[in-house]
């Protein structure tokens, strides 16, 4: 389980995140949603220890997150980050081996994970040569991979897992961090769309100017009033078969 | 539906066993290439070595080489010539030749630059510039090897501290700074060759294109003292640099002490570097085309790349070496020159030809 308990952080004298309060137990999927800039990223540096914050305390199964050295939390947690360029040949396979770093790789996994991906056949393509999509992808890949085969009491961090994808991948990959969830994860993804945020996750926090605008269950959270007031724009709900989905209508002239 | 066709055509543990059994033959072919390149490697520097020591003034030849070496007798003037003259070239041109290399292969994964280079970064003309100014001042091989690292640190740092832009590690900045820094120094080493004392441009020309004339074994073991520690912890880090290619915060993610290993392996690659210029001046074009060529024979894994880098910087050196003393027994060529005009016709071809392992 990961806590935040009234959380702040500055970048120098810029404040990023101010008085962030959040409890997630294993088992549970978290959305953070937000406009551009307010911190949804930071937030996830912060609760995967990448950075200190500057008040409050990030507590990772009880013990102060920023206490672990980083071969102990890499056992515990596994991060998604939003770059993943490479600089020279790697195939897509020993990308994907580097989640097993200190330890001997499971080509079995490897191969389950780039499954889970929609990735089965790209085992020998060249990391540089696939496209943005692809690339994601075969990160998503490395990160589950490194949750290793039995994900129970461990924390799966996904920033932007969907940027970049097309709507099945996006849905394969959301459906891969759901499973995580189900089979005994915490996991925490930053998300663009509302409505795959509705779609997979068990609860929603919504940062606004750095601030927690909105935290609760998707039930609590998804509404007109919180997310117009999240992107400062028009927003419509709507039923659909597959429940309510949020629109946001063009902006004209 | 297309798929569910797919399907019924080749059930799945079928297709699995045929996939996976594909790239089982896949993985065993790669394997051997890579196998077959380090023992081509490891063949050509052990036929380079002794190509070396036959090569120079003096009637020693092959056969007084492998008497030298079976420790047979042999008489006291071709001994002096191997002891005292060949032997020691030989062994600066292995030393500096496998450091420059590893420096190289080290600094591109640490930076994920493919450009990085101990002569782009300006850790050469830094690590020159100290020596230098421990020549002019104090005279000391000790000195020279101190104020050399401390050139080259101070090199790097600032080239570091330029190219690291709104937190993040430029590249571009980077490569500009080690050209601003390069310059910089080449100007200073130019301005005391010339205005202090030694040999004015002779001096100038050894310590900006190298020479392994002045190799002596107390300078060669004052560097390995400082080059094999630096080699052995930038190989002790190889998996950790692997994950720095995804970008420190990742191999932070990963397990990997990023701080840690961004400072081990910079000194590292700056003192290897430094204590190399200290001896042989600036080499260029070792630490960038090697780990390259490598690279694209053998893939980007650290674990290969890093020690065949060291036999393949080595290999370069040695062989540009023995070309130089070809040209002239007595006044060789200096050996920058010839490592970058080696080096780049080669290194522009395999770039052509990249599609060795874009399989």
């Amino acid at each position: 389980m990961i806590e935040l308990k009234r959380v702040s952080f500055s970048y120098g004298k810029r404040k990023i995140l101010s008085d962030i309060s959040i409890r997630l137990p294993h088992g549970e999927f978290l959305a953070i949603l937000g406009s551009n800039g307010a911190g949804k990223s930071t937030l996830i540096k912060l609760m995967s220890g990448l950075l200190n914050p500057d008040k409050g305390k990030i507590l990772l199964d009880g013990a102060d997150i920023n206490s672990f050295g980083a071969y102990r939390l890499s056992r515990m947690r596994a991060v998604l980050e939003q770059e993943c360029e490479l600089s020279f040949d790697y195939k897509v396979s020993e990308v994907v081996e580097l989640a097993f770093f200190g330890g001997g790789i499971d080509r079995g996994l490897v191969k389950k994970c780039l499954s889970e991906v929609s990735l089965e056949n790209f085992e020998g393509r060249i990391y540089t040569n696939l496209s943005g999509g692809e690339k994601r992808r075969v990160q998503l890949a490395r990160a589950l991979c490194q949750m290793g085969r039995n994900h129970k009491g461990k924390t799966l961090f996904l920033d932007e897992p969907s940027a970049g994808l097309d709507p099945a991948h996006s849905h394969a990959a959301m459906a891969a961090a759901k499973k995580a969830a189900l089979s005994g994860a915490a996991v925490a993804a930053v998300l663009h769309d509302p409505n795959l945020a509705a779609a997979y996750a068990d609860k929603i926090a919504v940062l606004k100017n750095g601030k927690l605008s909105a935290y609760g269950s998707v039930s609590e959270v998804f509404s007109k009033d919180v997310f117009e007031t999240a992107y400062s724009t028009t927003c419509e709900i709507l039923d659909s078969p597959f429940g309510k989905i949020s629109i946001f209508p063009p902006q004209r002239g | 539906m297309r798929n569910r066709r797919a399907r019924l055509q080749f059930p799945a543990e079928v297709s699995g066993h045929v996939t996976n059994r594909r790239f089982a033959m896949h993985d065993d072919a790669h394997k051997l290439t890579g196998l077959c390149t380090a023992l081509s490697i490891v063949a050509i520097f052990l036929f380079l070595a002794l190509l070396s020591l036959s090569t120079g003034g003096g009637d020693v030849g092959w056969r007084q080489i492998f008497d030298f070496l079976s420790l047979e007798e042999i008489d006291g003037t071709s001994r002096l010539i191997i002891t005292q003259i060949r032997l020691p070239r030989l062994c600066a041109a292995i030393l500096a030749g496998a450091s420059l290399a590893l420096a190289g292969a080290g600094m591109q994964s640490l930076f994920r630059n493919p450009l990085a280079d101990p002569s782009v970064t300006g850790v050469s003309s830094g690590a020159a510039l100290g020596a230098v100014v421990a020549v002019a001042f104090f005279s000391t091989l000790w000195t020279m090897q101190l104020f050399a690292l401390l050139g080259g640190l101070a090199a790097v740092a600032v080239v570091c501290a330029i190219g690291r832009v709104n937190g993040k590690d430029s590249v571009l900045s980077t490569l500009l700074a080690g050209i601003a820094v390069n310059a910089f120094c080449a100007a200073i080493v130019g301005f005391f060759m010339y205005s202090v004392r030694d040999a004015g441009l002779r001096g100038f020309v050894f310590w900006m294109l190298g020479s392994l004339d002045r190799c002596t074994w107390a300078q060669i073991i004052t560097a390995c003292i400082i080059c094999i520690p630096s080699g052995i912890a930038i190989f002790a880090l190889s998996s950790s640099l692997n994950l720095m290619l995804l970008g420190r915060d990742q191999a932070f993610h990963s397990g990997v002490n990023a701080s840690k290993v961004w400072l081990i392996v910079t000194i590292a690659a700056a003192a290897m570097t430094a204590a190399v210029v200290a001896i042989c001046g600036i080499i260029g074009f070792v630490g960038l085309v090697v780990p390259h060529i490598l690279r694209l024979l053998i893939g980007p894994d650290n674990k290969k790349l890093l020690p065949l880098s060291a036999a393949g910087g080595a290999s370069l050196l040695i062989f540009s070496d023995v070309v130089a003393r070809t040209f002239s027994q007595t006044d060789p060529v200096p050996i920058g020159v010839i490592t970058s005009f080696i080096g780049a016709p080669f290194f522009a071809f395999l770039l052509r030809s990249k599609g060795i392992r874009n399989d």
